[in-house]
């Protein structure tokens, strides 16, 4: 069809066919438009679709996952659940191996603490009985920069670790921090 | 038609030499930072505690180059080749040829020296600072004119396929590049971009997503129009294949941007405009794919023989895997787990190593011999070449998608009881290990091959013959005319519909004007039908009351934040989903970015999300992390940034930096820009104190630290105290 309107197909010596489109190329371009315009229609164009955001919420309200969605404040710690494991030095190894990795950065790897407060004097801020620790390592501190560790630690792990921290208390740390909160004996 | 009339004409070769070295020069130099990058996940004291090697520096550096030193180059390389050769013409003019040369690696060398140095705008392949980006602009002005001028002097009357696509690519790349680099400096080097949060994200990612598609898709694919079928010596399988898939895919692609926002703060409809444009966008894709593959039909005798074929097919087969891939991760729900792992980095490698490099080497091993008027070096060195790359790729793109699945599952999982499974982000990070020393093996295989090519490329022009180089061709002076009048006739004369389109779009490719003004619109309309709205409708950002502009030492730690290239690693955006709930907090709402200049969403979650970090640790955490995260974390990959605590800051910048943010929108009063500097340092010695009490001995009040920290403790807590937080 060579003329002076269409010309010649060929370009450098590139020649250009001009077979069909293939059907299946075609089928699915066409699908994958009215997809679109269905998905559009269903989500926007007043169908009713729900937005993500929406959704979301949904989701929450049924599931009644409270603002923060953290679990509920842990107070649960008792003396009497630390009674049998307190000497067990099986816990008290897994206990240390939890210390380390979590609570090391801040209370330093011997417990004489660094951005958190020396955990071998006999000085407390939160209460340094056994149950206490418990809990204050369970709901942290947010004000003063401790996480809670209830989503971070089972139940098990938190008496783990704590049987360890108990067990500081009156080592002699290299660099020991100043004293903070209330001397208890 | 008159034959008598013949020209001679003598093409500029001289410039495709030039261009081919300098992409195979800066395709080494771009990968070798992408294996070091690579090996700093792996061994993070490869940062070598030093500012200008650090990951969140050098990841920029990475990406720039491949994609606008390695493949810019390749573009300019081929292009220059093959539309002498389309046009039948030699380049409209060598000064703007060479102009364009040395100005295009006079910016890569700038790129190069200020994004390691800090200088970042931090907007993803737009990095690059003011007077850069001004120079972009004007080097892009002169390809296009000399473009446009050799085609107002071709001897051919009829465009072919290949100048469509490059036509395509010089317009969309050049409007990309101005709407997302509009920004108000501070200084030389130091300026906001206008739009802020919600619209900054959404105009960033459409020009970065389509940075993908007129960068390194479009100008690609003409180069495969007329590559492909001169080394295969077959004709191109369907023009009105051509045809159809070059109009659907430049008016669908450049909707497709928000895909790389889902389920972030930007609104549902233009997430969704993204997500179904990108789902329409894998046909047109494949319709390239397909017109490249058929040509090879009764050729593939020789694809088992000759490298050039081989590296052109692969090339087209992994885009037809990326552009498969890419609709996919587009889909929401896949997304949800994609996003933010190396999945996506895995789709973008298939894509730059496999379509854009393996392209690139064919072209390169095809046209430099003519070039030297010799034959290739070595045949086997370039075979070898070829199973060195598709090893790597193939190790590059399983490992990324067994790390980003495995961690994208890692961060969903949820226990039983509805508590993270895996509840420190750390974990996540541990398992995928194994997964980076498998990427940085692929990488490698395919470093390797670049070498290799390179060398061969090298002996090849040794080998050149020493007579002139420039290749010459007696060509017909021009073409027979038609007078506007019997077009029209002969347009109207069509008896079928299909007829009448083919003749209307073959009167286009004789018209270059009226096909690029067409070319235009099509290009255009997505992005103002996505973009127009969310700048006017203030709805689109619902006000959250309690979020306030960033205080002067804030804005600092923000530049800082923004110089360390912090948002290569970590996003500020946490999705809607339970685990991220209870991994992060509450999800972000698009209101809490409105003093965003530039958003920092960022892309990938090589460590947590930090938008809700503010208040989650005592100052002093963040002062140790800051000076070795190994400190707070043993296992941390991130380097470690000593010198923010041995800089002094110079407050003397600030009020211009209040100021401008002023003018653009932000609130702050004269009063504000007046007393910046007293308002920082007030901050700053409160900050200080703060980490003396709590057990840091020197003052750091006049250093960079206390304004990182001062950001950081910023972040998520206007939100907190508002009501919206409260459910």
């Amino acid at each position: 069809m060579s003329n002076k309107f269409d010309g010649e197909h060929s370009y450098d010596g590139i020649d250009e066919s001009d077979n069909k489109l293939p059907s299946w190329w075609l089928n699915i371009f066409y699908v994958t438009i009215i997809f679109s315009i269905g998905y559009m229609g269903y989500y926007h164009w007043g169908g009713p679709g729900v937005g993500l955001a929406e959704n979301f919420e949904m989701q929450l309200a049924q599931e009644k996952l409270t603002a923060s969605a953290q679990p509920p404040p842990q107070t649960g710690h008792s003396a009497e659940e630390f009674k049998a494991i307190l000497s067990d030095e099986a816990i008290k190894k897994k206990g240390q191996a939890l210390y380390t990795t979590k609570c090391a950065a801040c209370h330093g790897p011997d417990g004489g603490g660094t951005i958190g407060p020396n955990l071998t004097d006999k000085f407390w801020i939160h209460g340094g009985k056994i149950e206490q620790i418990a809990n204050t390592i369970t709901n942290g501190v947010p004000a003063k920069g401790m996480v809670s560790w209830a989503p971070l630690m089972t139940k098990e792990e938190i008496q783990q670790v704590t049987v360890y921290v108990y067990s500081l208390k009156g080592t002699k740390p290299a660099v020991g921090k100043a004293p903070e909160g209330n001397a208890e004996e | 038609m008159n034959t008598n009339n013949y020209d001679t004409v003598r093409y500029d070769d001289a410039i495709v030499r030039a261009f081919s070295w300098a992409t195979a020069i800066w395709g080494i130099v771009g990968g070798l930072v992408g294996v070091i990058v690579a090996s700093q996940l792996i061994f993070p004291a490869l940062n070598f505690d030093l500012p200008f090697l650090t990951f969140g520096r050098l990841r920029p550096l990475h990406t720039n180059a491949m994609i606008f030193a390695f493949a810019g180059n390749a573009i300019f390389a081929g292009v220059y080749y093959s539309l002498q050769r389309l046009s039948k013409a030699r380049l409209f003019s060598d000064k703007l040829s060479w102009l364009h040369f040395w100005g295009w690696q006079l910016i890569i060398v700038a790129a190069a020296l200020t994004i390691p140095l800090g200088y970042t705008v931090s907007k993803e392949y737009a990095e690059l600072e003011g007077p850069i980006d001004i120079a972009i602009t004007l080097i892009w002005v002169v390809f296009a004119i000399n473009f446009f001028g050799t085609l107002f002097k071709r001897r051919e009357k009829h465009i072919y396929v290949a100048v469509w696509f490059y036509i395509a690519s010089i317009l969309a790349v050049a409007v990309l590049h101005i709407v997302n680099s509009l920004e108000i400096p501070v200084s030389l080097l130091k300026s906001y971009p206008v739009f802020a949060g919600v619209q900054d994200a959404l105009v960033q990612w459409w020009y970065g997503h389509n940075a993908v598609a007129f960068f390194l898709t479009t100008p690609f694919l003409g180069l495969m129009y007329y590559f492909l079928p001169k080394a295969a010596e077959k004709p191109v399988y369907s023009y009105r294949l051509s045809v159809v898939h070059f109009w659907s895919l430049v008016f669908i692609y450049i909707w497709a941007g928000p895909h790389h926002l889902h389920y972030t703060a930007l609104p549902d409809w233009a997430q969704s405009l993204g997500m179904v444009f990108s789902v329409m966008l894998w046909m047109p894709s494949w319709g390239g794919m397909l017109n490249g593959l058929l040509t090879l039909r009764g050729a593939w005798d020789k694809v088992r023989q000759e490298p050039v074929l081989k590296f052109l097919v692969a090339s087209v087969t992994f885009y037809g895997m990326a552009t498969f891939e890419g609709p996919l991760m587009s889909i929401k729900s896949v997304n949800a787990l994609s996003h933010y792992t190396d999945w996506t980095i895995g789709h973008v490698h298939s894509g730059a190593l496999g379509w854009n490099g393996f392209l690139t080497f064919g072209m390169l091993y095809w046209m430099m011999p003519r070039l030297y008027r010799t034959k290739l070096f070595s045949q086997s060195w370039a075979n070898l070449h070829f199973w060195l790359g598709t090893s790597g790729i193939v190790l590059y793109v399983l490992s990324m998608w067994g790390s980003g699945v495995t961690q994208g599952l890692m961060l969903k999982a949820l226990t039983p009881e509805g508590k993270l499974a895996y509840p420190e982000f750390m974990e996540t990070v541990i398992a995928i290990q194994p997964f980076y020393y498998l990427r940085l093996l692929g990488g490698l295989l395919y470093f390797s091959g670049l070498v290799l090519g390179l060398l061969n490329l090298y002996k090849t022009s040794k080998m050149a013959d020493a007579r002139a180089m420039d290749e010459e061709v007696r060509v017909p002076a021009r073409y027979e005319p038609a007078t506007p009048e019997e077009e029209i006739e002969y347009i109207s004369n069509a008896t079928t519909l299909g007829q009448l389109g083919k003749r209307f779009h073959r009167f286009l490719e004789g018209k270059p004007l009226i096909f690029t003004g067409l070319t235009m619109v099509a290009v255009l309309i997505g992005g103002i039908v996505e973009i127009v709205p969310s700048l006017l409708i203030e709805s689109t950002v619902p006000t959250i009351v309690g979020v306030k502009p960033y205080t002067p030492l804030e804005i600092h730690g923000r530049d800082l934040y923004i110089r360390e290239g912090c948002y290569n690693c970590h996003s500020q955006m946490v999705r809607p989903f339970k685990d991220e709930l209870l991994r992060y907090g509450e999800y972000s709402r698009p209101g809490e970015f409105v003093y965003d200049h530039p958003f920092q969403w960022g892309s990938r979650r090589i460590g947590p999300d930090l938008h809700r970090v503010g208040g989650k640790y005592p100052d002093l955490w963040h002062y140790r992390h800051m000076q070795k995260p190994q400190t707070m974390a043993s296992t941390s990959i991130m380097p470690a940034y000593p010198w923010l605590i041995s800089n002094k800051v110079d407050t003397k910048i600030i009020p211009a930096k209040i100021n401008a943010l002023k003018k653009i929108g932000v609130p702050y009063n004269d009063e504000d820009v007046k007393t910046a500097e007293t308002q920082y340092q007030a901050q700053a010695s409160q900050v200080a104190q703060r980490l003396k009490d709590q057990g840091q001995i020197e003052d750091v009040a006049d250093k960079e630290i206390v304004a990182m920290i001062a950001y950081l403790q910023r972040l998520g807590m206007d939100f907190k105290d508002s009501k919206e937080a409260k459910r």
